[in-house]
């Protein structure tokens, strides 16, 4: 878990709950060298926790949650070729530390996705805590890119007219909300 | 461990079929090889005709493969690239993508060539096709070159290296086969 000294004061001491309704976990990846592709997974299942030792982050979706729904390209994307989601239904996250300002964090940590395990260094803003009625809430957006092939995600096809139709470099984009866990 | 092994090649003293027959033979305890022989009944493609229920030859080779526990493929190469009947019949196989049988399906692809290459490209490509449908692709081939004498008069691969490598590709889809299934028992606990 993590422990970073600079963010032991930046959200209420405690256990914080995914809102899975206003939490997404999605990602973007070049396509045909000109678009961007988006997609993400719902529901996101995380967890915050604060304490003197600071704050740590862990959560993970599952993969057959993926949202294409393209009769063609889902199961390609769920087949070893990619995910393998066969042998590894899940993608996980746990930070290892958690560093900087609300307005400025970085989120260092293990991101386990299909079958493989490499630190990754996400960037972006704490925001709250809020009292929506319905009791405290903070959130955290997180941004970080990965190298798809250095998750054994290799499979590529080259265009006609030349260059890659898939891009190797994939944008994760993270909003999670979190409400304040009763004792 | 049952496994559907394909070959390619129509012909009847095809060097590829022959190989499949070896690779038969050398299987180890507990895998049997089984050769699919219908190939050349398989129609072509046509999207008009991919109803249910479907065309018989097609309907028999799509349980085939559903009811094997890997798949073994021997091509040869025409054109750089693989025959249009073996293409065509994963074609069927592979629709609809939604539900083949081939997704996660163990898979292997050797081939032979009368040439200096054997089929190389074709065996590339075969595997990249596959990775389409969806299969779990051993990362391996066998390059059979000079086909027509690769072969003693027992239908035996000549050469030791040649046999090694056949043996380490059965040996790799076995191998998944039984990682998968070991998996699959685990889930089921």
């Amino acid at each position: 878990m993590s422990t970073a000294t600079t963010t032991d004061t930046l959200v209420p001491q405690g256990t914080w709950a995914v809102d899975t309704i206003h939490s997404n976990a999605n990602f973007e990846v070049e396509h045909s060298g000109v678009s961007f592709f988006r997609g993400g997974f719902k529901p996101v299942d995380a967890k915050l926790v604060s304490s003197d030792d600071g704050i740590s982050l862990e959560g993970g979706v599952k993969v057959d949650t993926i949202t294409i729904d393209d009769e063609n390209i889902r199961p390609h994307v769920l087949s070893p070729d990619f995910f393998d989601a066969e042998r590894n239904p899940d993608v996980t996250f746990r930070s290892t530390e958690i560093t900087g300002a609300a307005d400025d964090l970085t989120v260092r940590g293990d991101l386990a996705l299909a079958g493989v395990t490499l630190p990754v260094t996400a960037t972006g803003r704490l925001r709250g805590p809020v009292d929506a009625g319905t009791g405290p809430k903070v959130a955290l957006s997180l941004e970080a890119t990965i190298d798809r092939t250095a998750y054994g995600m290799t499979w590529q096809m080259e265009m006609p007219s030349g260059g890659p139709i898939l891009g190797n470099d994939v944008k994760l984009i993270v909003d999670l909300e979190f409400a304040l866990q009763e004792d | 461990m049952r496994i559907l092994a394909i070959s390619g090649s129509l012909r009847r003293d095809s060097h590829n079929t022959r190989l499949l027959r070896h690779a038969a033979e050398r299987a180890p305890e507990g895998v049997e090889i089984e050769l699919y022989d219908d190939l050349k009944s398989i129609p072509p493609y046509d999207e008009d005709d991919d109803v249910q229920p479907a065309p018989a030859p097609v309907a028999r080779l799509r349980q085939a493969v559903a009811d094997a526990d890997g798949i073994l493929i021997a091509t040869p190469e025409y054109n750089s690239s693989i025959p249009g009947a073996l293409k065509n019949a994963i074609d069927w196989v592979s629709r609809p993508r939604a539900t083949t049988p081939f997704q996660n399906k163990p898979a292997a692809v050797v081939g032979a060539t009368t040439g200096q290459f054997g089929a190389i490209w074709a065996q590339s490509e075969m595997r990249k096709v596959l990775g389409s449908t969806g299969a779990r692709v051993v990362d391996l081939d066998l390059p059979l070159a000079k086909a027509h004498e690769a072969f003693d008069d027992e239908n035996a691969l000549v050469s030791p290296g040649h046999t090694k490598r056949l043996d380490e590709v059965i040996a790799a889809l076995a191998e998944v086969v039984d990682e998968r299934r070991a998996r699959q028992l685990a889930v089921a606990a």
